[in-house]
């Protein structure tokens, strides 16, 4: 092995009609273009998969990879991607997850896992440094993930620690709405891959290599680690949870906007985890409500406190750190009469099933948090489900009658334990909605239309474009549609692009709120540079929580550079970042997606605007920020196909299929 | 070029048995041989080896070190920040969380096993805070030997 490399330099193939493996080795040239992690994804996906493939069919090529900068000494860098073509959008597909799983894969010898075809029989993969098993998994079939997990671990030699991705009952059951489950409850939960990896009859994989991982210059990596880390262990006094929702008021109701610092995120995070947001979200206008028709209004402090992130820090039991990470933002906790042990449901769980819903029990929102992890569901893609299912229900398109007796008022907590019992069984009105919203409102012949808020057929996360319209731009833009971490204004705010590359603008310290709805060359650029950004530090393995930090305070593009020995300016980072996009585009064209179908719901662009709440009166002027992103990046401002041009400069020509 | 055995080989059998990676094959008392191609470069083999019979990768010659005087990881509680790179790097899994902090809630790494420690580094060489220190165990209990 090469530990001057951070890279492994192949891939493995597994065919799994076959059973056949075949190793890859990938040129360094293609490292220079793309980088690891989502770059190399996209180039084998747009190489490989075949024109207007069936998501769930043989053809479907399902990839794990690990990150460029995974186990280089650089911290945040512990995430690995999952890669198709989604079930849920029929676009390019990818789910991002943390934990170990991602130096795993590294440390069994490769950049990347692949895998075609369809098995005869379930099985599992199993990787050591001795190569790679199909093994027996008939009698993991139709296992919760934990047991599934724990089955593994039991059957692995002694004394072997291996980090394992497991699907359950709902990938098995091709819920479009299923994730990919790590290390008892971490998950790569978007895009429906659960099922691509179901229609596959793939239960797991367990990798237990142990190849050390190289880097160029380890020395200057430590030096940026430390700098990095004094930020998380700075001892900052911080007041209890009772102040949050009054801060985010007070942002909402400041006239002016202004830059927001990670440094909140630091602070908030490494004391509560995402679910220290979760008040303040409310009152500032960025969480939705009642199924993004309500506002703060419907579901004020003294209701939101029965999800007060004090209470649930009182059911954690120790600190949760994925690989490399300082910040510590996840918790094991302990819930129920039995004290049954969870990881700490993120902010986007507890909202998809209480502000969402108008729920407020805590610990049913933990028992529906475990439910999802052991079916292997998303959460933020069922709790959506639900919430379109209890607008239905108040609008008499679906009954009592019709849910089998589950009584979907809003703020029942345990009618939505209940449906989505019935939603991983498939079992009655379940099955009618175990695919999402998209499926769901298609099956109710297209009532309730309004309702059933998605961007190109996948449930967004619960950050209001109302309050941040980069939200409604980069949900509908973005090759892989709906998801909050492709981009948002504020994200500009918190990257700190500019101080690493000149030619990108400082926010100013105050600025209109108003601006914010309006499309302009600036707004254009920036959003470009935060999609370049995203696409590069997903190739690189780098956790959004840790990009929210600053680039700087990071030492992202310094640290690629030492993990690599290159001698690459920002810029040309970018540079890899933008053909990452572009090809993704291009993959999205192939399999005969229109980007311009790809449309956030009207109600998330404040049509019809609110009439109360934080985000009154606010409505977003979609079309021209897409028509400027377009012309911004290289891409036909009518159609979202790129340009030729665009295409030549990144070299992206000639990228075609050789069969 | 990975670590390789040398015709000094009496086949004792010691580095087969402690290779973590089974990556050592030979009989007791003929030539043992490493498979470059599972070979981690761990250099448990050389430190185990009693007639100094491995090359590391530079192809020096290892010399024999007593067990007992391998050293072992110290996890300094101020450097570290429980970010998992040590758990994952070891080789043999002998470290582990511990006792998590009553007010923090953060654990940081113990030596859960100082017996299976081969004294590879790889947790010192991957932290990427230098917070793992490596030094000779200054009470060696009986069962490290």
């Amino acid at each position: 092995m090469n530990n001057t490399r951070p890279y492994r330099g192949k891939i493995l193939w597994v065919d799994l009609s076959t059973g056949a493996f075949r190793e890859e080795i990938i040129p360094d040239e293609i490292y220079r273009q793309y980088l690891s992690g989502l770059g190399l994804a996209t180039y084998i996906l747009y190489r490989d998969l075949p024109p207007r493939a069936d998501a769930l069919g043989p053809e479907n090529i399902l990839g794990f990879v690990s990150g460029m900068l995974t186990g280089t000494r650089s911290l945040f860098t512990g995430r690995w991607i999952a890669v198709a073509r989604s079930p849920l959008t029929g676009t390019w597909g990818e789910a991002n997850c943390g934990g170990r799983f991602s130096p795993a894969i590294k440390q069994c010898g490769y950049d990347g896992i692949f895998f075609t075809g369809i098995s005869p029989k379930p099985v599992y993969l199993y990787v050591d440094n001795a190569g790679p098993k199909l093994l027996d998994a008939s009698d993991l079939w139709g296992q919760e993930t934990y047991a599934t997990e724990e089955a593994l671990q039991a059957r692995s030699p002694k004394g072997q620690k291996p980090a394992m991705a497991c699907i359950g009952p709902a990938g098995e059951k091709l819920s479009l709405i299923s994730g990919i489950c790590h290390d008892l409850g971490r998950f790569a939960a978007r895009a429906g891959l659960g099922a691509v990896m179901g229609s596959k009859r793939l239960k797991a994989v367990v990798l237990a290599g142990s190849w050390p991982i190289g880097c160029a210059d380890p020395v200057t990596m430590e030096r940026l680690s430390k700098r990095c880390a004094s930020y998380y262990q700075a001892r900052i006094p911080m007041p209890g949870s009772k102040v949050l929702p009054y801060l985010g008021a007070f942002v909402n109701k400041f006239p002016l906007g202004f830059p927001i610092d990670g440094m909140i995120e630091v602070l908030v995070f490494k004391k509560w985890g995402t679910a220290g947001t979760y008040q303040m979200a409310v009152e500032w206008g960025d969480a939705p409500i009642k199924n993004w028709a309500g506002s703060n209004k419907d579901y004020p402090i003294p209701v939101s406190a029965g999800v007060d992130p004090d209470k649930v820090l009182e059911k954690e039991e120790r600190k949760y750190a994925c690989y490399a990470c300082p910040l510590s933002c996840g918790g094991i906790c302990k819930f129920g009469p039995e004290g049954r042990e969870a990881h700490k449901p993120e902010y986007e769980t507890l909202m998809a099933f209480g502000g969402m819903q108008l729920n407020t029990d805590l610990e049913t929102l933990f028992e529906i948090h475990d439910r999802l992890n052991r079916a292997g569901m998303d959460s933020i893609s069922a709790g959506a489900t639900i919430a379109y299912a209890m607008e239905c229900f108040e609008k008499g398109i679906i009954t009592i009658e019709d849910t089998g007796g589950i009584d979907l008022r809003w703020g029942q907590a345990r009618a939505s334990l209940a449906l989505l019992e019935k939603m991983i069984d498939r079992e009655g009105i379940g099955d009618l909605f175990a695919d999402g919203v998209k499926k769901a409102c298609e099956r109710l012949g297209g009532r309730g239309s309004e309702g059933a808020i998605h961007a190109g057929g996948q449930e967004p996360a619960f950050h209001d474009s109302r309050l941040d319209p980069g939200f409604a731009l980069h949900a509908s833009i973005e090759p892989n549609p709906g998801r909050h971490t492709s981009g948002a204004q504020i994200y500009y705010e918190m990257y700190r692009l500019w101080r690493r590359c000149k030619s990108l603008p400082k926010p100013p310290l105050l600025y209109s709120k108003k601006s914010k709805y309006h499309t302009s060359p600036v707004m254009a650029q920036k959003a470009v540079a935060i999609s370049c950004y995203t696409q590069l530090y997903n190739a690189a393995g780098l956790c959004f929580f840790g990009a929210l930090l600053g680039t700087d305070r990071l030492g992202f593009f310094e640290g690629l550079n030492a993990a690599l020995g290159w001698d690459l300016e920002p810029e040309a980072y970018l540079e890899i970042g933008k053909r990452i996009q572009t090809l993704r585009q291009m993959f999205n064209l192939r399999q005969g997606v229109d980007p311009k179908s790809i449309r956030i719901s009207r109600r998330l662009l404040g049509l019809p605007p609110q009439k109360e709440g934080a985000n009154k009166d606010r409505t977003i002027a979609l079309d021209g920020m897409l028509h400027d992103y377009y012309q911004a990046i290289g891409w036909d401002p009518e159609t979202g196909i790129p340009l030729a041009e665009t295409v030549a400069a990144l070299g992206l020509s000639g990228q075609e299929r050789a069969a | 070029m990975t670590h390789s055995i040398t015709t000094k080989c009496t086949g004792c059998t010691a580095c087969l048995k402690i290779c973590p990676v089974m990556a050592i094959d030979g009989e007791r008392k003929l030539l043992h041989i490493i498979d470059p191609a599972l070979c981690i470069d761990c250099g448990a083999c050389g430190r185990i080896c009693p007639v100094d019979a491995v090359d590391d990768t530079l192809d020096q010659q290892i010399f024999h070190t007593r067990r007992t005087q391998w050293l072992k990881p110290v996890v300094k509680a101020l450097k570290c920040i429980s970010c998992m790179v040590c758990l994952q790097s070891c080789p043999v899994n002998c470290l582990d969380w511990g006792t998590p902090d009553l007010k923090s809630h953060r654990a940081i790494p113990v030596l859960h096993l100082p017996a299976l420690c081969i004294a590879c580094e790889f947790c010192a060489q991957a932290c990427p805070v230098e917070a793992i220190e490596m030094l000779v165990p200054e009470l060696p209990t009986p069962n490290q030997g």
